[in-house]
């Protein structure tokens, strides 16, 4: 399980840091800082603190910098990405309002809620039904 | 006609009563058990018709008498004749009849304990299989400690357990829930359901000890946080692949996870 959460997080450090790119590329500037802000947060509270894939952000956020030179629309957003740069490697340094707090989504009240109060000894029509977390799990991780 | 013996309930079980014409009075009596009642025609042939969606009475049994009969009970009363015969009854006769009684009832007792016992066991070895057909089936498409408490079990190795899980489920399916499970039969071991089970699976297994009680409540505390991990994950994973810039929620969950952990 620890895997599965940390490879999670690792797949979605990546795929933000491509975004980032396209949105760069396509003059979305704001886009882009919010987007790697949430793979920036991603690093420096969820994964260890010298995870490769946090060294692979910086560099790549290097990358967006550069590109992002060339680009008048985006060119004045290089403080903010040299701030996340900052963030990412001295985490020590990071104020509370940098992090996230723990907050269970309300959609998933009803779901805890089930899980509380279900009695597991009792058989249910668990793999006859699509709706089930594991057949759920596997749809979305398809 | 001279009366109507009926049946109320299914092929398996229910009650049998009777009516009888009292020709004298011209009225119905109803007899069932030690109960004698006067009954309106119309219902007498209600309860006798059957096959109403509704009742499960019906008629199994119309008696009819020859004129003979009929002339000599035009001047007698039924219901004084035929109430409270069983109490007329000599005592060795009714002592016998109790005796009688008494072993029917425990070989009946005993019958429908070894067809539960064989209902459960058959319940017990189907779940069983169809448990193993879903591993091989599912294996490599589903992760199946997450389908429920017995593959959890199953996937943690905790055999014993997962077997003790699965003939509980047998018994509640059997039984009902309301009937409380193995726990219920386990704990009155003059039960004679409990004695049908000893026959097919060892009283080690049968019976769960408090430290057995506990090591499971433990197993399944701990499926329920995997549940709980899994569900966290998959709104996670549904969150970021939906709109990869509202990734807050996402986070904000993740982070819960963390400090539950």
């Amino acid at each position: 399980m620890d895997t599965l959460l940390n490879d999670l997080i690792k797949v979605y450090v990546l795929d933000s840091l491509t975004t980032t790119m396209q949105l760069v590329v396509s003059q979305q500037g704001d886009a882009a800082v919010r987007t790697l802000t949430g793979a920036a947060i991603a690093c420096y509270q969820f994964l260890p603190r010298d995870d490769p894939i946090t060294l692979q952000a910086i560099k790549y956020t290097l990358r967006i910098i550069d590109v992002g030179k060339k680009i008048p629309a985006i060119a004045s957003l290089k403080s903010a990405f040299e701030l996340i740069i900052t963030k990412m490697k001295r985490p020590d340094r990071l104020e509370r309002t940098d992090l996230v707090q723990a907050e269970l989504p309300p959609v998933l009240h009803p779901e805890f809620e089930d899980i509380r109060t279900k009695n597991e000894e009792i058989a249910d029509a668990e793999l006859w039904n699509t709706d089930s977390l594991c057949y759920r799990y596997f749809n979305i991780l398809h | 006609m001279h009366a109507i013996l009926i049946h109320d309930g299914t092929a398996e079980s229910g009650h049998y009563y009777s009516f009888i014409y009292d020709r004298k009075q011209d009225v119905w009596w109803r007899f069932s058990d030690v109960n004698v009642s006067m009954e309106i025609e119309e219902v007498v042939f209600r309860e006798a018709f059957g096959g109403q969606t509704a009742s499960t009475k019906t008629a199994y049994s119309l008696i009819y008498i020859n004129e003979f009969c009929k002339n000599q009970l035009e001047s007698k009363s039924v219901a004084p004749f035929l109430m409270g015969k069983f109490m007329n009854v000599s005592g060795d006769l009714r002592n016998k009849i109790t005796v009688d009684n008494n072993t029917f009832s425990q070989q009946y007792e005993r019958y429908m304990a070894s067809r539960t016992g064989e209902a459960i066991r058959r319940r017990f070895n189907d779940k069983k299989r169809a448990i193993a057909d879903s591993k091989k089936n599912l294996e490599s498409l589903l992760h199946l400690p997450l389908i429920n408490i017995i593959f959890h079990l199953d996937f943690e190795k905790k055999l014993v357990f997962c077997e003790w899980v699965i003939l509980n489920q047998a018994v509640y399916d059997e039984l009902g829930v309301q009937a409380g499970g193995l726990r219920t039969i386990i704990a009155d071991k003059n039960n004679v359901l409990y004695r049908e089970l000893e026959t097919s699976f060892k009283t080690g297994f049968l019976t769960m000890s408090p430290k057995d009680e506990s090591s499971l409540e433990v197993h399944k505390r701990a499926f329920k946080e995997e549940k709980r991990r899994y569900c966290i994950v998959a709104f996670s994973l549904k969150t970021f692949s939906d709109d990869i810039q509202n990734w807050k929620p996402a986070h904000n969950a993740i982070q819960y996870l963390f400090e539950r952990n």
